[in-house]
């Protein structure tokens, strides 16, 4: 099952701050509601995707990257490609975006294409094509926002301090995203989630993961306990 | 296929219900199971546990209670179409409940359920919509009560809250020159609504005094047309009638999928319409 959309808006911003924060793919990810960025490295990242609808819910995990970015022409694309969490199911969407100055301000167009296959695109009358088309919504909205923040370097310094060169080299740029281990204990990445809290509802993560903690707690158990045992008997053998 | 695991609870009063639900944000409550239990052996649907409704003794039941009906969430469609104080008092209701899928589905599935589910698809919505229907909600916090046009928010989505459950639906009663018609268009008996319209039409002296129309499956929650409803009033059964109903998909986003396309479904709201309006109002 295959969608398009299209979007445009206008954020009043000049053009050369619009791009690199369009490039920022920390900041750009959670314009997507319900979506969680894992790992990024160099221009592919890894994520995951959480849409919940009324009863239903779909986790989607996988990566997406950038492809054709073009700085002189202000365009660049988007592939993302994930499978079910749960399921056997996949979903994959290209995101094109294009940023055109408009004075001292940049309008933009995103058009969207995104394909589903597997239970979630079979169940009932259009359960995907209704959601997605709020995700894109929503998605678009939220970046209109994102761009339109008049205080973009001071969010992050090291962002700032690349933004402060208008001649930045567009891989520095996406580079200076990467966060230094000594910053976060995680070593190859970052967690951030969507942006305004109700929002966070969509993302609901823990739940996929809690069950597997159920599971998996009375092995640890087991595991302790056998080595409590292993203990012993090294004691009662001394 | 095997849902995946969950707990489940089926506590003997209200108050325990409302405290499991409000302690678990991921507990689903289950009423008839109908639409629940497939979502589940689909596994699109992951509750952390069920909480099943159907001891609790405060949720049963038709009662007459002079101005409206109530329906207890958890009486089922069967015993809904088959009771007398529905058929009396808001006979759309029963008409309606007749048309839910099929037999065995009407012997397990609720009133309340299908409600509570917000399926667009689904017959029950757009007759509590057109007949003006007061939801009341329990939760731990106490009881509140909700208008069917606030009730629907999204697709499959209610404005019930986390740790609250709909103990049952107000109908208000309708006089005697009120008329009533549910006509509702598939392929096949059991089938969801492609589209479905619900009418309650006031007649007086040959003319319409006043109507009200709910549509399924025609927007991500039941719409009224309200457009046909203003255009509706006053006029003389006949020609003008079909005019009026032209206008029943204003204001509708119609869903695309493999029964049919926007613009048949918009089609089929205006065919239906008219004929619904011209059963109630007893033409011809």
């Amino acid at each position: 099952m295959a969608m398009r959309f299209e979007h445009e808006f206008t954020v009043p911003v000049p053009i050369e701050q619009a791009w690199a924060v369009l490039l920022d793919v920390e900041r750009v990810a959670p314009c997507l509601p319900g979506a969680t960025l894992d790992i990024f490295e160099g221009d592919e990242f890894t994520g995951r995707m959480k849409v919940k609808v009324g009863p239903i819910t779909v986790t989607y995990r996988g990566t997406a990257k950038f492809e054709d970015v073009d700085k002189d022409s202000y365009t660049l694309t988007i592939q993302a490609s994930g499978r079910e969490a749960r399921g056997s199911g996949t979903a994959s969407a290209t995101v094109k975006a294009r940023l055109e100055p408009q004075g001292e301000a940049t309008g933009v167009t995103v058009e969207t294409s995104f394909n589903v296959t597997g239970r979630p695109a079979q169940f009932g009358r259009g359960v995907m094509a209704e959601v997605g088309g709020k995700l894109i919504e929503r998605f678009a909205d939220n970046l209109a926002a994102l761009l339109s923040e008049p205080t973009v370097g001071q969010v992050a310094p090291a962002e700032g301090a690349q933004e402060d060169r208008p001649d930045g080299h567009t891989e520095e740029r996406r580079l200076s995203a990467v966060p230094s281990t000594e910053q976060d204990a995680r070593p190859a990445g970052t967690l951030r989630t969507s942006r305004t809290p109700d929002e966070e509802a969509l993302d609901l993560l823990e739940l996929a993961g809690q069950p597997l903690l159920k599971r998996l707690l009375p092995i640890a158990g087991a595991v302790a306990a056998l080595a409590v045992i292993i203990w012993v008997i090294r004691r009662l053998m001394r | 296929m095997i849902p995946a695991q969950f707990d489940y609870e089926r506590p003997d009063s209200l108050a325990a219900a409302c405290q499991v639900l409000a302690a678990d944000d991921d507990a689903k409550v289950l009423a008839g199971g109908q639409s629940l239990l497939p979502l589940l052996r689909l596994r699109l649907a992951y509750p952390s546990t069920l909480v099943d409704i159907g001891r609790l003794p405060d949720l049963k039941g038709v009662h007459d209670r002079g101005d409206h009906v109530f329906i207890g969430a958890m009486a089922t469609h069967d015993e809904v179409l088959r009771s007398g104080v529905v058929r009396e008092g808001c006979p759309l209701v029963a008409l309606a409940a007749s048309h839910v899928a099929d037999p065995a589905i009407r012997h397990r599935g609720t009133f309340g359920g299908s409600l509570a589910h917000a399926d667009p698809a689904g017959d029950m919505p757009a007759v509590a919509l057109a007949l003006e229907a007061v939801f009341v909600a329990r939760s731990a916090q106490g009881e509140r009560e909700i208008a069917a046009a606030d009730f629907f928010v999204d697709y499959l989505e209610s404005s019930l809250r986390q740790g609250e459950i709909l103990v049952g639906v107000k109908i208000p009663k309708l006089g005697a020159d009120w008329g009533f018609h549910y006509e509702k268009f598939h392929r096949t008996a059991q089938a969801w609504a492609i589209v479905g319209v619900a009418v309650a039409v006031r007649r007086s002296n040959g003319s319409i005094a006043e109507a009200r129309i709910g549509l399924t499956n025609m927007a991500p929650t039941p719409l009224r047309a309200r457009a046909t409803e203003a255009a509706l009033e006053g006029v003389e059964l006949g020609d003008q009638v079909r005019q009026a109903c032209q206008e029943a998909a204003a204001d509708s986003s119609p869903p695309a999928d493999l029964h049919a396309q926007p613009d048949y479904r918009r089609h089929l709201a205006r065919v239906l319409t008219h004929r619904a309006v011209r059963a109630a109002a007893g033409s011809p």
